[in-house]
């Protein structure tokens, strides 16, 4: 009786720590998570009031490299202070918000990009 | 012994659970959250407004796309249907698909995104500035130009989850897989926001 509650016991666990793997493993790259605004971030952006305007008036603003090599663990913050929302690669960041996001896992994320002249971002994260 | 052997299983089980509920949210969340609440569109095939927020205790997937959209629209709808058909309980979860390209999709619209998610609405206006105002709060942007056969449509393609008190509560960029939208969705129902 013993053994066998024993038995069922250790079973048990291994099914949920086999299962917690299996899920784990399904998730695809790159993740990332929010980050609370009271902690660090790795790399900071601001983009100022009126960076919109100066779009507008024909001014090549960049204000974030056109790549960006980051590492797992890494996060990255950019507050918009502007009046307008602005599009950092797959993130948009609208008037006045603060985005704040740690890179969980390897790979690479491309997308436009309103605060570089060349348009685009790439950010790349490393292992 | 029987009864501490047991203690120390079920201790240990609550522990893995707690591990395996720590995955982190696929989409991406926008700090502070933007609302959607009173923003409204024409629901297409109907005489009726709908507002952008979910009905009390379900949430609203919204997409903006356009039905000649040759691969993101299709694969994104695709993706969010299997995602649905993982959920613990899909009848909480509203769909609504946004076109930004009304002069060509208002009247096919509500077909089209039905042939993926049988009760998804189909909203669209000819009103430009009533569409941006609808755009806005998801940050999405849009461009159609050209004319005829050489109509060309540049938009956002991003899905967004919104609760039903209006809250813009996760966005996914495009390629995010089916089982992380599920998973995500699963969490928001069962209450978790961060």
């Amino acid at each position: 009786m013993k053994r066998n509650v024993l038995i069922i016991s250790a079973l048990a666990v291994v099914v949920v720590a086999a299962v917690s793997i299996v899920i784990s493993m399904n998730r695809s790259d790159p993740q990332f998570r929010e980050v609370a605004t009271s902690e660090r971030a790795d790399y900071e952006y601001m983009i100022p009031i009126g960076t919109g305007n100066r779009i507008d008036a024909g001014e090549k603003i960049s204000i974030i490299p056109a790549e960006l090599e980051v590492h797992v663990g890494e996060s990255i913050r950019i507050i918009n202070n502007d009046d307008r929302g602005h599009v950092v690669g797959v993130f948009f960041v609208g008037p006045g918000e603060t985005m704040s996001q740690e890179f969980t896992s390897p790979g690479t994320l491309t997308g436009g990009c309103t605060i570089h002249p060349s348009g685009e971002f790439t950010l790349q994260v490393l292992e | 012994m029987i009864r501490r052997t047991l203690a120390i299983t079920l201790a240990l089980l609550v522990l893995a659970a707690a591990c395996g509920n720590s995955r982190e949210f696929a989409g991406y969340v926008r700090t502070p959250a933007p609302s959607t609440k009173g923003i409204t569109l024409p629901e297409l095939g109907t005489s009726s407004e709908r507002e952008l927020v979910a009905a009390n205790g379900k949430l609203l997937v919204v997409y903006f796309g356009y039905t000649n959209c040759p691969d993101i629209c299709p694969t994104t709808m695709q993706d969010l249907t299997v995602a649905l058909r993982r959920l613990d309980d899909a009848t909480r979860i509203e769909v609504v698909m946004i076109t930004v390209d009304p002069a060509r999709d208002l009247e096919v619209l509500d077909g089209y995104v039905k042939s993926f998610i049988p009760t998804a609405l189909a909203l669209g206006s000819l009103d430009a500035a009533e569409l941006a105002a609808a755009a806005e709060p998801f940050g999405v942007s849009y461009l159609v130009e050209g004319e005829g056969s050489g109509v060309e449509v540049a938009h956002t393609t991003s899905l967004y989850v919104v609760d039903d008190e209006g809250t813009l509560l996760l966005t996914w960029p495009f390629g995010i897989p089916s089982t992380e939208i599920s998973a995500d969705l699963n969490d928001l129902l069962n209450g978790r926001r961060s």
